[in-house]
């Protein structure tokens, strides 16, 4: 009985992690496609507690944006099994659920690099 | 807790005792992070060739769109491929620009009891944004937007 009211319980609390894909204020950004090519990849863990209620670390979007000086972007978030594993670790003592965010991007540098390096056709 | 009258607890079944316990919990945490690390993957992205401006968190958005995402083999492939991507959405409301937010809410958690157990968790994915083309600082730079026309919504919702 007591094992089932966790099991309830931990399952009403898998539904708190988000993740906003946003601009920073006057900045204008533009939202890539899965397809495009992207010069800057990154990955970002965002730490949760109490299955993902409560954000312990969680990334602002805008200002990675920001400070990375992108001006195209597109975010991808992923639930890995190496999440799990720490979850899985870390249950005994204080379970943490970490979620991982992978931004993608250019520059407007990259941008005009990936420019420069398309093969024009000669006449 | 099984006793012995001259001896008091019986040493071999407390121990098979606290080992069952330690399994079930095992089994349960196992559960938990199933239903927790199912790849579950969202791409927060736009449609090939389109040009849909990232919005900030202030701006006003008059159309809102959410749609759930289920699933299988514990978040490892989608029912439906086009419902982890933002650009089906941004596609189908012809938006020019949007801003878009992955989140797991309570009713997924709720949803997440059975279906989560068995390998069908459900991410939520919504998308705000106009259809009409704004400079970041508000002003309109596309009065008339090609696609979608005439809808006089100031704000519209559309669900799944």
């Amino acid at each position: 009985m007591k094992s089932f009211a966790l099991l309830m319980l931990s399952s009403l609390l898998t539904g708190c992690f988000t993740t906003t894909l946003s601009a920073p204020d006057h900045m204008p950004v533009r939202i890539m496609a899965e397809n495009e090519k992207a010069s800057y990849q990154n990955e970002y863990k965002d730490w949760y507690l109490l299955g993902g209620l409560l954000p312990i670390y969680r990334h602002d979007i805008p200002e990675l944006i920001r400070q990375e000086k992108l001006v195209e972007v597109r975010v991808r978030t992923e639930d890995r099994i190496s999440d799990g594993v720490i979850t899985f670790l870390t249950d005994y003592i204080i379970p943490l659920f970490p979620q991982t965010i992978v931004v993608e991007g250019n520059t407007a540098e990259q941008l005009k690099a990936q420019v420069r390096s398309v093969p024009t056709k000669s006449p | 807790m099984h006793f012995r009258a001259d001896q008091g607890p019986d040493p071999t079944r407390m121990k098979s005792h606290a080992a069952s316990t330690r399994g079930c919990h095992a089994f349960l945490a196992m559960v938990l992070c199933l239903q927790l690390s199912g790849c579950g993957v969202m791409h927060l992205n736009a449609p090939p060739q389109s040009q849909v401006r990232l919005m900030s968190k202030g701006e006003t958005a008059e159309i809102k769109v959410e749609r759930h995402a289920w699933f299988k083999y514990w978040g490892g492939e989608p029912f439906n491929p086009e419902d982890v991507n933002a650009s089906t959405i941004i596609k189908e409301q012809g938006l020019k620009e949007a801003r878009i937010q992955m989140t797991n809410t309570f009713v997924d958690g709720l949803y997440s009891i059975i279906p989560g157990i068995f390998g069908f968790p459900r991410r939520t994915l919504i998308v705000e944004g106009n259809r009409v083309l704004h400079t970041p600082d508000g002003t309109i730079v596309d009065a008339n937007p090609q696609g979608r026309q005439g809808s006089d919504a100031s704000k519209i919702e559309v669900g799944k």
